[in-house]
């Protein structure tokens, strides 16, 4: 019998070239839905289908093509399969552009408007964030106010290719 | 081209600028500005809570949630890991022991009797 201490110090995720690219939608006018599709990738050659939806709060109403790159923040990496769950991101546009940043968020810990805080993204068991830009299509609204910014909670599901 | 705004669409807009828009993105710029070093405190702060003891009677990865590894006691509690390494040594029959106030889970092997101890302090990344 003897005691052991698992060490697994300051290991920075191997992860550098996971990412994802897919189509998206928004729409809120105050609250309103967001969803989106496409492919997502990791280092170790895996490669997924994402289907999201989700609930919005802000101003957005766009319809285009979203891509970035996701960052692990546990030591053990991205795969695919944790792209799977609940994710919180804010997304930011500028005419056609757009910029969103986002990760995992820990519905058991975090509450409302903590959900809401960026540094919270990422900050849980298997987490990631993500950093993205988009080319989108702006409806009436979007093109009266010439920019747009909405926060979400998105529940993503993932279908593993290989 | 579009209609012109009547003079109410130019207020409304007018007001989700001030209320809405310009904030946001001043939300925005100073996250980007301000120094994005992960703080893992609050996250310690949550496992601190967290109490649990109990044999190992299951363990499974919930792809669902992220694909984190969960163990099931077999009082029912679940808790999850925070990495594969850590969930390896996890076997059916083990011993947990997680008490409230610490960021230690203790597991005692059933097969060799062998203590392991998992710290969350180091999970800590840095560059």
């Amino acid at each position: 019998m003897m005691a052991k201490i698992m060490k697994w110090v300051n290991s920075k995720p191997s992860n550098n070239s996971s990412g994802f690219t897919g189509a998206s939608y928004d729409f809120a006018l105050g609250g309103g839905w967001k969803f989106n599709l496409g492919l997502v990738w990791d280092d170790s050659g895996g490669l997924g289908i994402y289907y999201g939806a989700g609930a919005t709060i802000g101003l957005a109403s766009s319809i285009g093509l979203e891509g970035g790159n996701i960052s692990p923040t546990t030591p053990s990496g991205f795969t695919v399969d944790n792209f799977a769950g609940t994710s919180a991101s804010w997304d930011f546009s500028l005419g056609s552009a757009g910029y969103s940043r986002g990760g995992t968020i820990d519905t058991n810990r975090f509450r409302a408007i903590e959900r809401m805080n960026w540094s919270n993204f990422g900050d849980a068991d298997r987490g990631y964030i993500t950093n993205s830009g988009s080319i989108s299509k702006g409806g009436w609204i979007k093109g009266r106010l010439g920019a747009g910014a909405n926060w979400s909670q998105t529940y993503t599901g993932v279908l593993r290719i290989k | 081209m579009g209609r012109e705004l009547s003079a109410f669409e130019k207020r409304f807009f007018r007001i989700i600028y001030l209320i809405f828009i310009i904030p946001a993105f001043g939300y925005l710029l100073y996250n980007l500005l301000s120094n994005d070093e992960r703080d893992w405190s609050n996250y310690f702060d949550f496992k601190k809570n967290e109490h649990y003891e109990g044999f190992v009677a299951k363990k499974y990865v919930d792809f669902k949630d992220h694909a984190i590894e969960k163990i099931v006691l077999d009082n029912n509690n679940i808790f999850n890991l925070i990495c594969t390494e850590w969930y390896k040594q996890f076997d059916t029959g083990d011993y947990v022991i997680k008490e409230k106030g610490s960021l230690i889970i203790k597991l005692i092997k059933k097969q060799t009797q062998d203590t392991l101890f998992f710290d969350y302090r180091d999970i800590e990344i840095k560059d």
